[in-house]
């Protein structure tokens, strides 16, 4: 069966995802600095002001990203 | 012989003001670069005569892009418009300064002839990228790996010699919070051998592809070569966050922060620098007792000294206010703080980094806006600076406060909960607050709009904040204040001083009301009068430039009696007063706020913006206020 491909702000608190790709977007240099490269290991480690914003954490670095931002990233659930 | 220019240069967070300030100790120059805000900041290393110059925190210095910078509009722009991908991103501008210093294209600032790249041994598998980067510029650069003393602490592993060689670059272990290591880095600059890399090393272009500009993800190489070992995460930063970041404990402790920083601000700093102005300008009444009268003590004292007071008294605000975000910054609570405010900032075409800067305008506006250095969004940082000044500064509140005493009845509302006074002074914070609100709004989506909605910020482990760095930083901002915005400051009081004394009549000065000050008020006074208002309100309100505190002792004087608010009374009303309530609460009156948003911007284009805006929004609402207060009183 074909992994789903689903935004990063579909993932549920405590699921494991690798970055599958990024839209075109003016921060997507900033975002990759960050670690959320194609192929990066990423989780979901809580959601903040009622999911208006996301902690992720990639590359054992926790990173906070507004909902408007993490939908950007399309991720893969990792099983 | 040492190199003369050295650039020290690496990612955001890693320590690499901390080792600026230890290798210049406080032999620095602060300024911005030219055309932008970004800070720019020069030392002589200690016991040489290399200079040392700080660079922006960049997680990129790949030259992919042709943009410059347009002084002229502050901003900068890329050639050809496609491909600016780099130049976009939050960091653009920090990064476009790095290359172009890096390639000594900065005017006035000379090519650096080595590099310090700072690194973090503990995210190290991260800024390998950046390390390959900095040195295919092919300058001698020496690899200064900080905070090797946390690497150990948290069972991580580093080969300094595998990585040397590895990178062609030489590699020095230290840690700037113990000062230990910084041996090789003096070495290093006395050495001034030739490049170290050689044409074998894998050396990476400069002319990346945009999309993998930066990413990490390729680097993973010093690990999978078993000559780097990430640490542990750390637990406690872990543990403090499921408190910091819960849905109701985090807001709960977000919400104590806020109340510290305000009751510093208010408790403390306001009161302190009262204090000082009280005993600056007993200070002054003292030593006016040795003076001649008459010409030379009026100016010695009424002009220069009360200017010296009127710098000085900003400082102990300044200082407070600067140690705590600092130690917020340093500690690593301050991006949480950002991601807890960041969805009602947002609401308003606000960050969350915004929220504190804008918490402090209540005290002040001056230090308010030098605060939003924090601000890594160029766009958000000038929008905090343009709404700033609308926020209630406690300047405002002896006018507030007399006027409500005055013309407002003292009887209870809302069931006896609150006085009617109370609500008055309320509504003038809200009065400010909600304008401040409405003009972020307009700026988001005019002057300064912003397409995407993006925000994403990493959050640092938390760590203790270095005394040593943060003296360094307040002294850097006291110097900053009183060089760059206080000669401003003295000489607009100065100039003030002259207009409301001169012409001088028969030796001597003349009575406000028919000095120059006097005679500007005349020809503003059509203007007054459709708000209600009289010319000695008008002197009072050009006598505010200088400092807001002082309209009620100028009334005072011109109404010549110490009872201001039953002067009032009998010569604008209650309408008139009210009038003046929502001009004073609006209108951009204060010079030493003027000459911060020049330093700011580094451009009068803002601060002129700025006091316009203020100005029409201010008289016009207050023209409102005037009209509905005549229908209803």
């Amino acid at each position: 069966m074909e992994p789903q491909t689903i935004p990063l702000t579909q993932l549920s608190p405590g699921a494991h995802a690798l970055v599958l790709d990024m839209q075109e977007n003016p921060q997507v240099c900033y975002l990759k600095c960050l670690g959320f490269c194609p192929g990066a290991h990423v989780e979901l480690v809580r959601r903040v002001s009622r999911g208006a914003l996301s902690i992720y954490r990639v590359d054992d670095a926790d990173v906070a990203l507004r909902k408007e931002t993490a939908a950007l990233i399309s991720v893969v659930l990792e099983r | 012989m040492s190199f003369h220019t050295v650039a020290i240069i690496g990612p955001p967070n890693v320590g690499k003001s901390s080792l600026f300030n230890r290798l210049t100790g406080l032999r620095q120059k602060v300024g911005n670069y030219s055309g932008v805000t970004v800070e720019q900041r020069a030392g002589q290393i200690k016991g040489t005569r290399t200079t040392l110059l700080d660079l922006p925190g960049v997680w990129s210095v790949a030259a992919n892009t042709t943009s410059h910078f347009n002084a002229t509009d502050n901003a900068y722009e890329a050639e050809g418009g496609g491909t600016a991908v780099a130049v976009q991103t939050i960091t653009s501008e920090d990064q476009l300064i790095a290359v172009r210093a890096l390639r000594g294209e900065i005017e006035g600032q000379p090519k650096p002839e080595a590099v310090l790249l700072i690194l973090d041994a503990t995210q190290l598998h991260r800024q390998m990228a950046l390390a390959k980067e900095v040195i295919s510029y092919k300058l001698p650069t020496l690899v200064v790996v900080n905070m090797v003393d946390l690497l150990v602490q948290r069972q991580g592993y580093l080969d300094p010699l595998s990585l040397a060689k590895s990178l062609g670059a030489p590699v020095a272990m230290v840690s700037a919070s113990n000062g230990s290591g910084l041996e090789a880095i003096q070495r290093f600059l006395g050495a001034k051998t030739p490049a170290t890399q050689t044409s074998v090393l894998p050396v990476m272009q400069p002319h990346l592809e945009p999309r993998h500009a930066g990413c990490p993800r390729s680097q993973s190489e010093i690990e999978n070569n078993g000559l780097y070992r990430r640490p542990l995460p750390s637990s406690w930063s872990r543990r403090i966050d499921q408190i910091a970041l819960h849905p109701v404990f985090g807001p709960g402790l977000f919400l104590i922060v806020t109340l510290a920083v305000f009751q510093t601000v208010f408790r403390v700093a306001a009161p302190a620098s009262d204090l000082f102005q009280d005993l600056l300008t007993r200070l002054g009444d003292g030593l006016g007792q040795f003076l001649p009268g008459g010409f030379v003590q009026s100016l010695l004292i009424g002009g220069l000294w009360a200017g010296v007071v009127s710098v000085l008294t900003y400082l102990p605000q300044i200082l407070l206010l600067f140690l705590v975000i600092a130690l917020l910054e340093d500690s690593g609570y301050m991006a949480r703080a950002a991601v807890i405010a960041d969805r009602s900032m947002h609401r308003f075409g606000l960050s969350g980094r915004s929220f504190l800067p804008l918490l402090s305008a209540y005290a002040c506006a001056v230090p308010a806006i030098m605060a939003t250095r924090t601000i890594s969004s160029r766009r958000d940082r000038l929008t905090t600076i343009l709404v700033a000044p609308f926020m209630t500064c406690s300047a405002r509140l002896p006018l507030y406060t007399m006027i409500i005493a005055a013309f407002i009845p003292d009887r209870p509302v809302i069931g006896g909960f609150l006085g009617l006074r109370a609500c008055a002074m309320l509504g003038l914070y809200a009065i400010g607050m909600i304008a401040a609100l409405v003009t972020s709004r307009l700026l988001h989506f005019s002057l300064l709009r912003k397409d995407d909605s993006t925000f994403a910020i990493e959050l640092p482990e938390y760590r203790l904040p270095l005394w040593r760095s943060l003296g360094v930083n307040l002294l850097d901002r006291a110097r900053i204040f009183l060089k760059q915005v206080g000669t401003v400051i003295l000489v607009t009081s100065l100039a003030v001083w002259i207009l409301a004394n001169f012409p001088i009549h028969h030796g001597q000065l003349s009575p406000i009301g028919q000095s120059y000050l006097g005679g500007i008020s005349n020809a503003i006074e059509p203007a007054l009068k459709p708000l209600g208002l009289d010319r000695n309100v008008g002197v009072a309100l050009l006598t505010a430039f200088v400092a807001r505190e002082t309209v009620v002792s100028t009334l005072g004087t011109l109404y010549q009696t110490p009872l201001v608010g039953e002067a009032l009374q009998h010569s604008i009303g209650t309408a008139g007063a009210l009038s003046l309530l929502v001009f004073f609460a609006l209108a951009m009156q204060c010079t030493s706020t003027l000459a911060t948003v020049k330093r700011e911007t580094n451009s009068w284009r803002w601060p002129i913006f700025q006091f316009v805006y203020m100005s029409v929004i201010a008289y016009s609402a207050a023209w409102i206020t005037y009209r509905i207060a005549l229908m209803l009183i």
